[in-house]
């Protein structure tokens, strides 16, 4: 196996997880997630010579997924968004109930992508602003206003589905 | 639900993720992605040769060639190598991106003939190769998107073309149904356009911009999928009091023939 093969695969192991993990909040169905995923690191291998010795791999890997996701998205017009049962068949290791799980990821999955994107940086991956509008190309007022908007389009969505139940 | 809600909300979902990925199958997978590269950069180096030795007739401007060059490329590309002038599988340029510019027109002009405005703003053509290039007969799609307005709303056409795909079903209901997301049967009706078979599906959720899809499957078998919405999604604009087309007017749009090659 060649050095570039076996850095590959080691940092691959190292943090496929946790870039599913926000793949998966980007696109609410875990099998998407790993496609994301896989995407990704192709990209990255592709230019692993000249990447690899950049000290923040991670936020340059995290960039490409994102930027994969919303590309998805403009891509993928004719399939609708749609909540997944796939949350309901995963293992609940987290102590909360499942059902809770899908509400807030029915409710994420009806918010818009890029608002939604926002949302992940921010609060999932603790994205400064300034980080969150490069790797999403836009100002860092977008960003704010995404966000914000995010949430509330979250919290109304949360709201109508708890008097919905 | 707060900023701190949320970050907590996040980590629990997380939480019950599955099994890890397998770090072998995805360095297989970026294998088979640099071999890939490789192949298109060797057919980029084939199409400069070749260009000088009588291919470049491929890109002349008579559209009739362009037509007869797009009816033969799925079943005559050979093996490993790109269409003269292209590099890979979404090109810019080239035979299959021109066909992706020949339906932008068609549906464009189809937009204005029901009396919508149209703008190049939001726009969008692209082709992409949907298939192995190794494998034959390869399988293009070809996609448009054309934002519609009228009185103040704005929603959104899309057409979806696709060359034989080897093993698809010949019912347009599956196309129309798998378009909108929907399992089974979908509630799809089929709509006879001039002895063509259209099949025809909607959207089911009341809560959401309300969008139909038309599919219909030309002999030899490519493929046209038009769908309609009422809205056009992150656009910011108003939507439109109602849906572009009524659905037969939708299934006639999906059979017209100047959304195929040659038509």
């Amino acid at each position: 196996m060649s050095d570039r093969d076996a850095a590959f695969q080691e940092y691959f192991a190292a943090r496929s997880d946790v870039m599913r993990g926000t793949a998966y909040l980007l696109c609410g169905d875990w099998h998407r997630a790993e496609d994301l995923v896989q995407q990704t690191f192709t990209k990255i291998y592709l230019v692993w010579w000249r990447i690899r010795r950049h000290e923040a791999l991670d936020a340059y890997t995290r960039q490409v997924l994102v930027r994969t996701f919303l590309s998805e998205r403009r891509r993928g017009w004719f399939r609708f968004e749609a909540a997944t049962g796939d949350v309901a068949d995963s293992a609940a290791r987290s102590g909360v109930h499942p059902e809770e799980r899908i509400v807030l990821m029915e409710a994420l999955a009806k918010v818009p992508p890029r608002q939604r994107a926002c949302l992940v940086l921010r609060y999932w991956e603790d994205m400064s602003v300034e980080r969150t509008a490069a790797v999403l190309r836009c100002s860092e007022g977008t960003v704010k206003s995404q966000a914000a908007r995010g949430l509330q389009t979250l919290r109304g969505l949360l709201s109508e589905q708890e008097r919905v139940r | 639900m707060n900023e701190e809600d949320l970050r907590k909300a996040f980590r629990d979902v997380v939480a019950s993720s599955p099994p890890p990925m397998d770090p072998g199958a995805a360095l297989g997978a970026a294998h088979k992605a640099r071999s890939r590269r490789r192949a298109s950069v060797a057919g980029a180096v084939v199409a400069v040769l070749v260009a000088g030795i009588g291919l470049g007739a491929a890109f002349a401007v008579d559209p009739g060639g362009t037509r007869e060059l797009l009816l033969a490329s799925p079943s005559s590309s050979s093996s490993g190598r790109w269409p003269a002038g292209q590099t890979d599988a979404t090109p810019t340029s080239g035979p299959h991106a021109d066909r992706a510019a020949q339906l932008l027109v068609a549906l464009t002009a189809s937009a204005r003939e029901a009396g919508f405005e149209t703008s190049e703003l939001n726009q969008l053509a692209e082709a992409h190769l949907d298939s192995s290039p190794d494998k034959s007969p390869q399988v293009w799609v070809y996609r448009v998107r054309v934002p519609v307005r009228k009185d103040g709303g704005v929603g959104v056409l899309l057409a979806e073309v696709s060359t034989p795909r080897p093993g698809e079903p010949e019912d347009p209901c599956v196309f129309a149904n798998r378009s909108q997301g929907h399992t089974g049967a979908g509630g799809c009706k089929t709509y006879d356009v001039g002895g063509k078979q259209v099949g025809t599906a909607a959207s089911t959720s009341i809560d959401q911009p309300a969008s139909t899809t038309a599919s219909y499957r030309a002999a030899g078998g490519w493929t046209v999928t038009v769908t309609q919405r009422e809205d056009d999604p992150g656009s910011g604009h108003p939507k439109l009091d109602a849906q572009p087309f009524f659905t037969p007017a939708l299934a006639a749009l999906a059979a017209d023939p100047k959304l195929l090659p040659g038509g």
